[in-house]
């Protein structure tokens, strides 16, 4: 249903441009979900805007496209463009407190989406939206403001407004980040049981791996604004492939394993104006040879799984 | 932006300071012969209802108004930043008290208090420095204020309380710095405000007293010629708003270096 | 809401007490007392006349009850009577209160209505040509002193063109007019005025629109209205603007200070029969009765503007009121 095929994206700023995304190619079926983690400044929330085609006026696309149902969204006329989004694709972000307007009801908020995607305004349709995200008492909800509400509440909200429009793709952009980890626990259920009930395809991106793992169907590693792993999020976990996964995944506290020190990735993710050359990895990884430094590996293909690094070569 | 607005000042500056010992003719002389006759090669702007070279007397008064300016604003930043240090640091009782006197003086419209009080004074360059000085300073001590109550919860302060450092020491050393790019643009702006009100006083005989030239006395001379003279009203309002152009562009310039919330 | 105002409200005698105490000190300050400035210019006043007079107004008691005099005059709505002519003080302020307020509404509102969408505009487009176009102009109105612009626009507009009249409120033979050439002829002596008024008073409000709706338009909740599908219009003038206009409210309330205070010097200027030129003629001629009545009630116009804004600024956001 969305594919992103071979994206490359940098914002200009005036000392030197820097590559916010290269070379990315993933794919998403409908009514299934994907998860994209990465580290800050990995280029995962660019890769959402740009699905919206939501980029600051800085941003600049060097190469790529992105297919929604056959079409590309850097084609789409204005109007297109309005219809898409909020319609079709809806999308949660980070912060829930400034995400909203301050001084409009929420009601009026989620209202909106219902004006200009399904004919017009229907306070009882909120109220059902509200519903559907568990806020209790959505009467009150509807006529209250932002900052009268708590940060979970909030959420759903949002949550509420971005699913008004009746997505077929929903995107989350680190939609728990910002909340206390006890709320971050019931959005996320929410999120799994919103998803399987209309059957919608959801992009969730994070930084925060242990999220993911038993929630998405598929994966998608990302460093430095590319791709290094891709694949059904199960054989990730049993079997990751490239040495910046096995990092993060070593690194993840289990209960069941009794360690004294938690293994980390040693240094820190490079600053996207001033990549190093070649695999923009390389410096970190514990398995680097001779390509490593001079040639960037380009994803490639085992079947459902993709990797991006020269340890692995086309299967014979 | 800035620089256009520096570039005038300068000027203005070189004006004030050298222009009237460079100066052919001498603001002060009187030729009756030659009164009221329009610009000419021998007087530049003309000659005004005594005789005396309106040029000469621009740039003679381009020395008041400038000082009267500097000063002004310059009583009015330290009072402002002062009172509103002082109230922002303090909080709570002498906060309240300052935000009620300042209410009750920001009712007061600006212009009229000056006039109710230079017009029972004597009039001269010091009070009306005094007085312009004294009823601007309530804008910036409202903004120094604000400022200083948000700064004060920050860590770094914290920091230096805790290593019980003086206030004074702790306003002058570690906060005041912070505040330095609003109070320069309110500043720079508080020149040209100085300026405009000081013109606008003369220009009503409560300023700066003949035969003293002052560019408000100047345009308050020529409104009577003002059908048959018109340079006499023309060029020193054309000084003042050159002046005041530049220190507010000076200002606004500083306000768009200095003001990291406005960059892209 | 409601304990909001009540708020404000419980405000307003400290205001009002500090206010008459300010216009009551200034004029104590004035050296040489009132009596002296009356009699000094009439040679004939034998001391015991001097006597008499200071019986008269009281200023033999001690300042603290002279104030309370005052203070329990101005409750009734009495201000006194005016030295010069010995008219009631209110009466001489009803009389040039409405062109005052007249001028000042109509400017304000030009104001409103040139720098609000100004404002808009040149953020929308920013570092457009438009952009700089408008900044220029509105510097210029900001830095170009207004009573030299008057004066200009006298010469141009009045004297050389004889388009507009240059002084006064209404022509000599206004009363005899029918209503439809009254209110041209009212229209025609204010232009002059209220423009320049609004143009040096556009400067300020335009900037800090533009300012404003800079820093909003960069807030998430924008991009999250753009990720709903809204149109860029509804964007800007539903979402950013309600927002951008919450600190502008404010600033009404800081100008008007400025625009009541400052109207005398316009109405000096255009010989306009307002308030302003009363106060000022009367602190030229040292009629304390008039000038203290025109101050406190030119402070007093700025409380109730100042109470309307904060009435305003609680009705715009909602953050304040609940």
């Amino acid at each position: 249903m969305l594919k992103i095929e071979n994206l490359s994206l940098h914002y200009k700023r005036d000392n030197a441009p820097v590559l916010a995304l290269r070379d990315v190619s993933l794919s998403l079926e409908a009514g299934t979900s994907l998860g994209v983690v990465g580290e800050s400044g990995s280029g995962k929330s660019t890769l959402a805007l740009a699905v919206l085609n939501l980029l600051p006026e800085n941003a600049h696309r060097t190469d790529g496209r992105i297919l929604f149902e056959g079409k590309n969204v850097f084609d789409f006329s204005p109007r297109d463009l309005r219809r898409w989004r909020g319609g079709d694709v809806g999308i949660v972000f980070q912060d829930p407190f400034s995400s909203l307007n301050p001084v409009l009801t929420v009601g009026d908020q989620v209202d909106e989406v219902l004006a200009v995607h399904r004919g017009g305004r229907n306070r009882s349709t909120v109220l059902a939206l509200f519903d559907e995200v568990k806020l209790s008492n959505p009467q009150r909800i509807y006529g209250a403001y932002p900052h009268q509400l708590s940060g979970g509440q909030r959420q759903r909200v949002v949550l509420a407004m971005a699913l008004a429009g009746q997505p077929k793709l929903l995107i989350a952009d680190e939609p728990t980040t910002a909340l206390d980890v006890t709320v971050q626990r019931d959005i996320l259920e929410l999120l799994d049981g919103l998803r399987r009930s209309r059957g919608m395809a959801l992009l969730f991106v994070t930084h925060n791996l242990g999220l993911l793992l038993d929630r998405t169907d598929r994966l998608a590693v990302m460093y430095a604004g590319s791709v290094v792993e891709m694949g059904p999020t199960v054989d990730l976990l049993t079997d990751p492939r490239h040495p910046y996964t096995q990092g993060l995944l070593s690194s993840l506290p289990r209960l069941t394993e009794r360690r004294s020190r938690l293994s980390v990735l040693a240094g820190a993710p490079p600053d996207p104006s001033h990549l190093p050359g070649g695999c923009a990895f390389h410096p970190r990884c514990p398995k680097i040879f001779d390509p490593c430094s001079t040639k960037d590996p380009r994803g490639r293909f085992f079947g459902e799984r993709s990797v991006a690094c020269h340890l692995y070569r086309e299967a014979p | 932006m800035a620089l256009l607005g520096a570039g005038v000042i300068g000027g203005l500056i070189l004006t004030a300071t050298v222009g009237p010992v460079l100066m052919k003719q001498n603001p002060f002389e009187q030729n009756l012969l030659e009164r009221l006759s329009p610009p000419s090669s021998v007087h530049w702007m003309g000659t005004d209802d005594l005789g005396r070279d309106v040029l000469a007397r621009v740039v003679q008064g381009s020395r008041v108004s400038l000082t009267v300016g500097l000063l002004a604003a310059g009583l009015s930043v330290f009072l402002g930043t002062g009172i509103g240090l002082f109230a922002g640091f303090r909080g709570r009782g002498w906060d309240a008290v300052t935000m009620r006197v300042l209410d009750v003086l920001l009712c007061f419209p600006t212009i009229f208090l000056i006039l109710m009080v230079i017009a029972f004074l004597e009039p001269s360059v010091l009070t009306v420095m005094l007085v312009i000085g004294l009823t601007s300073w309530m804008g910036l001590a409202r903004l120094v204020r604000g400022e200083t109550l948000v700064l004060k919860e920050r860590d770094f302060i914290w920091a230096a309380r805790g290593l019980g450092l003086s206030e004074t020491r702790i306003l002058l050393v570690h906060l005041l710095p912070h505040l330095l790019s609003p109070v320069m643009v309110a500043a720079t702006l508080g020149v040209g405000g100085a300026v405009l009100t000081e013109s606008a006083l003369s220009f009503l005989g409560l300023g700066v007293q003949p035969p003293n030239p002052s560019w408000g006395s100047l345009l308050s001379a020529g409104k009577d010629y003002i059908h048959m003279a018109w340079w006499l009203t023309v060029f020193p309002g054309l000084a003042l708003f050159a002046t005041v152009l530049g220190f507010n562009l000076l200002g606004e310039g500083f306000r768009d270096v200095l003001d990291p919330r406005m960059e892209r | 809401m409601f304990r909001y105002l009540l708020r404000r409200l419980a405000v307003l005698p400290v205001l009002l007490l500090g206010i008459t105490a300010m216009t009551f000190g200034v004029m104590r300050l004035a050296p040489g007392g009132p009596v002296d400035q009356l009699t000094d210019l009439n040679v004939k006043a034998s001391p015991e006349i001097r006597e008499r007079l200071i019986k008269l107004y009281g200023f033999d008691k001690p300042w603290y009850q002279q104030y309370g005099r005052w203070l329990s005059r101005l409750v009734r709505g009495d201000l006194g009577r005016s030295f010069k002519d010995d008219r009631p003080v209110m009466e001489k302020i009803k009389e040039r209160l409405p062109a005052t307020l007249l001028l000042n509404a109509l400017s304000l509102f030009l104001i409103f209505i040139v720098a609000i969408p100004l404002g808009v505009l040149s953020a929308v487009k920013q570092n457009s040509f438009f952009d700089r176009l408008t900044t220029g102009l509105v510097f210029v109105g900001y830095s170009v002193p207004a009573f030299w612009l008057s004066l200009l626009l006298m010469i141009v507009f009045g004297l050389k063109w004889g388009w507009f009249p240059i002084s006064g409120l209404h022509a000599i033979n206004h009363d005899e007019m029918s209503w439809g050439t009254q209110a041209v002829d009212t229209a025609r002596h204010l232009i002059l005025p209220v423009f320049v008024s609004a143009f040096t008073g556009l400067a300020g409000l335009s900037r800090y629109v533009r300012n404003g709706v800079l820093e909003v338009i960069r807030q998430d909740y924008i991009r999250t209205a753009r990720a709903k599908g809204l149109s860029e219009s509804r964007v800007i003038f539903k979402h950013a603007l309600r927002n951008a206009l919450i600190p502008v409210v404010t600033l009404l309330g800081l100008t008007l200070p400025d625009l009541i205070g400052g109207g005398f010097l316009f109405e000096t200027i255009f010989a306009y029969p307002g308030m302003g030129r009363l106060g000022f003629e009367a602190v030229m001629a040292r009629d304390y009765p008039v000038v203290m009545g025109v101050g406190t009630m030119a402070a007093l116009l700025t409380m109730v503007g100042n109470l309307g804004a904060d009435f305003l600024y609680a009705v715009v956001d909602p953050r304040v009121r609940l």
